[in-house]
């Protein structure tokens, strides 16, 4: 019986006209979208591999003396990912990298121009999150109200069938509707970005894209569960949509972008780039003030006073860093805690997920502040190293007078290179999201079931 | 009166309120924000403009004001900073600055106006419309009515009315409520500019909405049930407000970025040429400079009291040949920057021509322009910042500023004093005495005193030229006539097919 009455309602669901409209739409834009992605990543590659050409070349031209190494600024941007296709994550809204020098990472104030004031970008994550989510409602919103206006609901009843399989039916069946033309829009577009040369089919790339898919699953299995859920609480089918609708709007149009509200709460308030920077420049001079009555240069003993110039110039430089570093991390802290705010809607949940599985926004830069991090220690090691070779070199780390003047082979300089991000490390982050949205999917589900059974059939 | 009291109605029209007030008041505190730091911006620009020593010092702080109007049709005018720098070394054709405090919180963009208007109560009007005329149909109701000796497109007009009217009223709430929230925030003066850009606004957003409610009757006459009709309705309004959209700007956007790849692959090698003619300049001079040369500082050189005439003259020569050059390849790297820009506005007329199906892009186009937020208003700002430049580059050649002023801030001559202080030190240096160097040249650093500021009070001022009433409506006539046009066919469309409507129920 089960069996039969599954079949029955994924026949009805599949040939019914919002499903074909539906396939037809999403097999469109997963068409459409990877050709714009194909060429968005091309642009972006070339901006990139551009970047690193500069890098290089500055690093040649101080090449010349390892002194000149200190003062070489470098600009290690986010490497553009192929898995941007899968959720762009305001990649090109957020600031790009950090601009590095041997002492000193400072945040790289956003390079790109955007011009559109529209936040939505052409990724799987939007098909998924708007399309897709529509699509379930609509597919869902009269399960029960439909049936019980034409009355069929008491004959299905009338035989000795649980009520429990009949949503279970109803959900599976809708389940599958929805996420059959998702699947063969994913094959789809994986084989447009391959033949597009954007990716090669690797087992990570399946690994994204098949944990995309899980994801996926659980976002619309929430929006299908609210479609019934309307469909048992109203007793008409038109309020029952305009319910639907309503928690649509509210929860992925309205809700994922609302936690921008509280960044005018005195918590989350960062200064401006500028501001920063005065402020990382009076703590600079301030550490130089407070040493003011010791003399820099004497005479005589010359070597102590250096070594005491020394001292203070590094001393007011890590100052220095450790402003930029705060505001940096209150910046990231300040964004992430807004997003566990926004965790109260499915579609944010789904969003953020989607991009740590993918290791974009924000969670890609914050991945690549921790190994820029790295190749800075990388590089103060290889610098001290090479100057401890070189017998006329005072080790005065780092006065620039007195290091080593000796030119450096380019190729034994240590140049930064982007690492991807582990597997491990973007399921983790990815699951804090996920496990939410699979508690809201039971909730709903036990919410569901027990307004069913006491569902009036009549 | 039937929509009016319906549950959908209310909850939507609650929804709409809320935001609309909630979205009013945190962008009206950015907008304060920002007017603040226009001020200030302008204040600063004032002070330095007053205590200019020498031309290469001389820089134009143009602001651009953010417009109230910003509050309800925010567009991308907080995103694109606030003001530039003008001097003769560059043609701006981007804005510095800007108050973006999170750069990371970009993805919690709020609503404005425009958007509540072009998101909810365009669903709002499909709501209303879909079952306009399919679900009288249903519940028998058309049979009826038409019974009676009522003339169809009596019935249609009223239809068409009565959702106009039902859609007005929330729309009405909406405008007011941010009105008022806008007037009792003290700090935020309105004019009667504002509320003129408010009501061309309003009657935009009816417009629109008009067309959309045209639409939905339309297909509701056309399609049998209602619930057909509503499908077809709610994947027109996800194509038309997410889809399209959505990919056609990002199509253009990327494309545009291709196009526009002039400037990137010519400019190093246009900087190279102006480096080498520069440096040319530099070692052809035939005059000798002593080491005084030394004490000048940054970019902007302004040379210290202390420099002997050869230096001065040396200078004089170098800075008159070479800022001329620097401003002749300011206007070659605007040319690229222009190309590029002409290619991208190629692609974006594609767009415009392509989304220009959808209503939705009319009136957004519409608000933007109207209220000065959009992309349009930053061309036309960058268009008369470029005429502006070419006056102030005539006033720097007409005040001959590449010249003895460009670097040098003293009219007098020498003293005694600094004549004795100048041979000191050149000895000095010429003997390798290091410590009667250091000794002097710290006492050189110490002559600064007594510096002529510039007269500026000549100096052409910018002012950007705002478009009158009848000039935007130009602009945007096009967009306005075309959802004229969508309420009009899509009426007479609706009254056609209304006429063959089969209003017997199909049993």
């Amino acid at each position: 019986m089960f069996k039969e009455l599954f079949k029955r309602q994924l026949i009805e669901d599949i040939i019914s006209s919002r499903s074909i409209i539906n396939f037809i739409l999403i097999l469109a834009t997963l068409i459409v979208f990877p050709l714009i992605f194909a060429n968005h990543y091309k642009n972006l590659q070339e901006d990139y591999s551009k970047n690193i050409a500069e890098n290089n070349k500055r690093l040649e031209v101080s090449s010349r003396s390892l002194v000149n190494l200190l003062d070489t600024e470098q600009k290690l941007v986010m490497r553009p990912k192929a898995t941007r296709y899968i959720s762009e994550a305001c990649e090109d809204e957020i600031p790009q990298g950090l601009l590095f020098k041997l002492e000193e990472i400072k945040l790289l104030s956003k390079a790109k121009e955007s011009s559109s004031s529209f936040f939505y970008s052409p990724d799987l994550t939007f098909i998924v999150q708007f399309l897709l989510s529509f699509f379930a409602i609509v597919l869902t919103f009269n399960s029960l109200t439909f049936e019980k206006k034409k009355g069929t609901l008491r004959l299905v009843f009338s035989n000795s069938i649980k009520r429990a399989y009949l949503i279970l039916t109803k959900y599976l069946s809708a389940l599958i509707t929805v996420v059959f033309p998702l699947l063969f829009g994913l094959i789809i577009s994986l084989i447009l970005l391959n033949l597009t040369g954007v990716i090669s089919f690797s087992f990570s790339i399946f690994f994204d894209f098949l944990f995309f898919f899980l994801i996926s699953l659980f976002y619309i299995s929430f929006f299908i569960l609210l479609g019934i859920f309307c469909s048992t609480v109203t007793h008409s089918s038109k309020n029952s949509l305009v319910l639907c609708l309503l928690f649509w709007i509210l929860l992925v149009v309205i809700f994922p972008k609302s936690a921008g509200l509280m960044l005018n709460l005195k918590h989350f308030e960062v200064p401006t780039e500028k501001q920063i920077e005065e402020v990382a420049e009076r703590t600079y001079r301030g550490i130089w003030d407070s040493y003011s009555d010791v003399p820099h240069y004497a005479g005589e003993g010359w070597e102590e006073s250096t070594k005491l110039n020394v001292k203070i110039s590094n001393e007011a430089q890590e100052a220095k860093q450790e402003i930029y570093d705060h505001y940096l991390r209150k910046k990231i802290n300040a964004v992430l805690t807004l997003k566990r705010i926004n965790s109260i809607s499915p579609a944010s949940l789904f969003e953020y997920s989607s991009s740590s599985i993918a290791g974009t926004g924000l969670f890609h830069f914050q991945n690549l502040w921790t190994q820029v991090k790295q190749y800075q220690n990388e590089f103060i090691d290889f610098f001290k190293r090479e100057d401890m070779k070189d017998e006329e070199s005072y080790h005065l780390f780092f006065h620039p007078d007195y290091l080593s003047r000796k030119p450096m082979d380019i190729n034994k300089i240590p140049k930064f290179e982007e690492k991807e991000i582990r597997k491990a490390a973007c399921l983790k982050d990815a699951l804090q999201y996920t496990v939410i949205l699979a508690f809201y999917n039971l909730f709903l589900f036990i919410l569901v079931f027990y307004r069913f059974s006491k569902y009036d059939v009549r | 009166m039937d929509n009016i009291l319906s549950f959908k109605f209310i909850a939507c029209v609650l929804v709409a309120v809320v935001l609309v007030s909630i979205s009013t008041i945190v962008l009206s505190n950015d907008y304060r924000d920002r007017l603040e730091d226009y001020n200030k911006g302008v204040a600063v620009a004032r002070e330095n403009l007053a205590k200019v020593p020498v031309y290469s010092y001389l820089e134009v702080g143009i602001f651009r004001k953010p417009s109230p109007l910003s509050i309800f049709v925010s567009g991308i005018e907080s995103k694109t900073g606030n003001h530039v720098y003008l001097t003769h070394r560059e043609i701006p054709t981007s804005l510095k600055g800007g108050l973006i405090k999170n750069e990371f919180a970009q993805i919690f963009s709020f609503f404005d106006l425009s958007s509540v208007i072009v998101i909810i109560f365009t669903i709002l009007t499909i709501l209303l419309s879909y079952d306009s005329i399919s679900g009288e149909k249903e519940d028998g109701v058309l049979s009826l009515i038409l019974s009676n000796s009522l003339p169809r497109y009596k019935l249609l007009l009223g239809k068409y009315i009565g959702g106009l009217v039902s859609i007005v009223v929330p729309l009405t709430i909406c405008f007011i409520t941010g009105i008022l929230i806008l007037l009792f925030s003290k700090e935020i003066e309105v004019n009667s500019d504002f509320f003129l850009s408010m009501f061309l606004f309003y009657l935009f957003a009816i417009l629109y909405l008009s067309s959309i409610l045209l639409i939905g009757i339309f297909v509701s006459s056309r399609t049998k049930s209602s619930f057909n009709s509503l499908i077809f309705l709610l994947a027109f309004y996800l194509v038309a407000i997410f889809l399209l959209p959505v990919s056609v700007r990002s199509y253009v956007e990327i494309t545009g970025a291709r196009e526009a790849k002039n400037y990137a692959n010519n400019v190093d090698n246009f900087k190279r040429e102006m480096s080498t003619k520069i440096s040319n300049v530099y070692s052809d001079i035939p005059v000798k400079r002593s080491w005084a040369a030394m004490i000048m500082r940054g970019y902007k050189f302004i040379l210290k009291r202390i420099n002997p005439e050869n230096t001065i003259e040396f200078y004089r020569r170098y800075f008159s040949q070479s800022q001329n050059i620097v401003k002749e390849y300011a206007l070659k790297i605007y040319d690229l920057k222009r190309i590029d820009f002409q290619n991208t506005e190629k692609i974006k007329k594609f767009q415009n021509m392509f989304l220009t199906f959808l209503p939705s892009f009319n009136f957004e186009r519409m608000a933007e322009f109207e209220a000065g937020t959009g992309q349009d208003y930053l061309n036309r700002f960058f268009q008369q910042l470029a005429l502006y430049w070419h006056q102030y580059v005539h006033y720097l050649d007409e005040k001959d500023a590449f010249s003895l002023k460009y670097f040098y801030p003293f009219s007098k001559e020498f003293t005694l004093e600094e004549q004795e202080l100048l041979i000191k030190l050149d000895t000095a240096f010429m003997e390798r005495d290091w410590e009667n160097r250091t000794k002097y040249s710290k006492e050189a650093e110490r002559y600064n005193q007594n510096i002529d500021y510039l007269d500026l009070e000549d100096l052409p001022v910018f002012n950007f030229y705002k478009q009158n009433f009848l000039d935007k409506i130009k602009v945007v006539i096009f967009n306005i006539l075309i959802i004229f046009f969508y309420n009009l066919v899509f009426f007479i469309l609706a009254y056609f097919s209304l006429a063959r409507y089969d209003p017997r129920v199909e049993a």
